[in-house]
């Protein structure tokens, strides 16, 4: 894939904590638009810290991170929630607030990029419905499922209509049931034009939407392969 | 312009909702501020009612110029012109020794006295104030028409008008003092209760920086909240010093002070008003600025 088309670039990404843990060490990896990429790899392989240097949320120790062509480690930091509306973050705890509604918690990009109400509550009510949780938008997270509190994730992570979706682990501790929804749910997305990264070790619950695979082991890319 | 007023409607909505979840502990906190804060404020009454005095015919300095008690009439005559002319008298008042030996008679209860004296044993005199109450002015003065030929004596009273002024310059002080010691305690405090919610609101506050919120969205509500704080203490500390400063005319109203401005001077006006509420709107916005900016720096993911 030539790199001039990417719409996320890493390039010789090194990525050091306190303590000497090298949580990734020269990784290089393309991302075209629309691209379905699943990210594998043991646990304490880099997964999660290549999603988190994609969306800037870290800052990597050495090489590059494009995203549209922007170098995010050279961001100014009031630069950086400009360019994380370009994303829609799935977290692998969810990272729902407690004491909002599935709602007010679904509406909450939309608040933050400024929606006229009214569109919001259409667009968050399409979201839920999209996620099977209409009937329950009044709900507080507590009283969800864990399949349903990533369902609600999901939402959150989709209603603003993101460029990119990045996945962390959205089908750990869930059912087969509840993880064929969640695949389902996000190869739909990925079938109306969006890009999705999405960190997993279950690589065979994404097998049948075709994405292209990434092998991650000890913080290097090992062969990339195309289902 | 629409979605930056919805913005800050949906902040202003987001912090007064906060406030009546707390409404117990945020108006002990406005309590708190608004009655240290009502010290400052009523110094700074309290200094213009001195001030009004230090102005006013009470205080005013002046000068008294006595004739020999045997001058004549013509030298009498010119030593008043004299006077009047002088560019540091502002006013000159003659008392002829008539006026003054009448003046013995009706207030001083010698008459009985002056009439054994058989005659008027007064000089003519001259009472002169002193151009924009200048006492410094006045003491040129006097050793000036001190050597004229036909003044007998100089007398000069500007102490009271000086304890006055030195009066009026201590208050000020005090309460400038008072007022930037109570300005940061009320930044303080405000750093502190917005410390609190944005301790408990972390969570929210992390994963909306995850998803794109500036740190101008995140402070917003905060600053509303600060500034509603500093505001009503502001009213609170004008409601106290008002309250305080109408018992203290029902109790000076007899005290025959001399003058009505006095009085007047001691009641809170409008700019008290504003200042109070103005400057407890600002501060409070500060401490909660402060209070978010401090807890972002440290927490921001990626920058």
């Amino acid at each position: 894939m030539a790199h001039d088309t990417a719409l996320i670039s890493l390039s010789g990404v090194a990525r050091h904590y306190p303590g000497g843990v090298e949580a990734l060490r020269g990784v290089s990896l393309q991302v075209a638009r629309g691209d379905l990429v699943v990210v594998s790899g043991p646990s304490g392989a880099g997964k999660t810290t290549l999603l988190r240097l994609m969306a800037a949320i870290e800052r990597p120790t050495a090489g590059s991170v494009l995203v549209n062509g922007q170098n995010v480690a050279a961001l100014r930091p009031r630069a950086i929630p400009w360019l994380r509306r370009n994303f829609g973050l799935v977290f692998q705890d969810h990272k729902l607030l407690s004491d909002r509604s599935l709602f007010h918690n679904v509406a909450l990009p939309l608040r933050i990029a400024g929606f006229e109400p009214r569109e919001a509550a259409r667009r968050v009510r399409a979201a839920l419905d999209k996620v099977g949780l209409l009937h329950r938008e009044r709900a507080m997270p507590a009283a969800l499922s864990g399949g349903e509190q990533q369902r609600a994730c999901i939402a959150r992570a989709i209603v603003h209509r993101p460029a990119i979706v990045l996945a962390d682990e959205p089908t750990a501790n869930l059912d087969m049931a509840y993880a064929s929804d969640i695949v389902s749910l996000l190869g739909a997305f990925h079938g109306v034009g969006s890009t999705l990264v999405i960190a997993t070790h279950d690589v065979a619950a994404f097998t049948p939407l075709g994405p292209r695979q990434v092998y991650l082991c000890a913080g290097l890319v090992g062969p990339q392969m195309q289902s | 312009m629409k979605t930056w007023l919805r913005e800050h409607r949906l902040a202003l909505h987001e912090a007064l909702g906060r406030l009546a979840s707390q409404s117990v502990g945020f108006a002990l906190t406005v309590l708190v501020i608004g009655i240290a804060a009502a010290l400052p404020l009523g110094l700074r009454l309290l200094t213009g009612a001195v001030d009004v005095l230090d102005r006013g015919p009470v205080a005013t300095a002046q000068l008294t110029v006595f004739a020999t008690v045997d001058a004549a009439p013509p030298v009498v005559q010119a030593l008043g012109e004299r006077l009047g002319r002088h560019p540091a008298a502002a006013g000159v008042r003659f008392v002829s020794r008539d006026q003054a030996l009448a003046a013995l008679h009706r207030d001083a209860g010698l008459a009985q006295l002056m009439e054994d004296l058989g005659s008027n044993p007064l000089p003519d005199a001259w009472i002169v104030t002193a151009r924009g109450g200048d006492a410094a002015g006045l003491e040129t003065l006097r050793d000036e028409v001190s050597g004229w030929a036909g003044v007998d004596q100089v007398l000069l009273d500007a102490d009271r008008a000086r304890t006055l002024r030195a009066l009026a310059g201590g208050l000020r002080q005090t309460a400038r003092l008072l007022g930037a010691l109570l300005g940061v305690a009320l930044v303080a405090v405000c750093f502190s209760t917005v410390r609190l919610q944005v301790l408990t609101q972390r969570e929210e506050i992390e994963v909306a920086k995850l998803i794109g919120a500036t740190d101008a969205f995140i402070r917003r509500p905060y600053l509303y909240f600060g500034t509603l704080q500093g505001l009503v203490s502001g009213l609170v500390a004008f409601g106290v010093v008002a309250g305080g400063s109408e018992s203290l005319r029902h109790a000076l109203a007899p005290a025959e002070l001399g003058a009505v401005a006095v009085l007047d001077a001691l009641a809170p006006d409008l700019a008290s008003l504003w200042l109070a509420v103005g400057v407890g709107g600002v501060l409070g916005w500060l401490g909660a600025w402060l209070s978010v900016s401090e807890h972002l720096r440290r927490t921001s993911p990626g920058g």
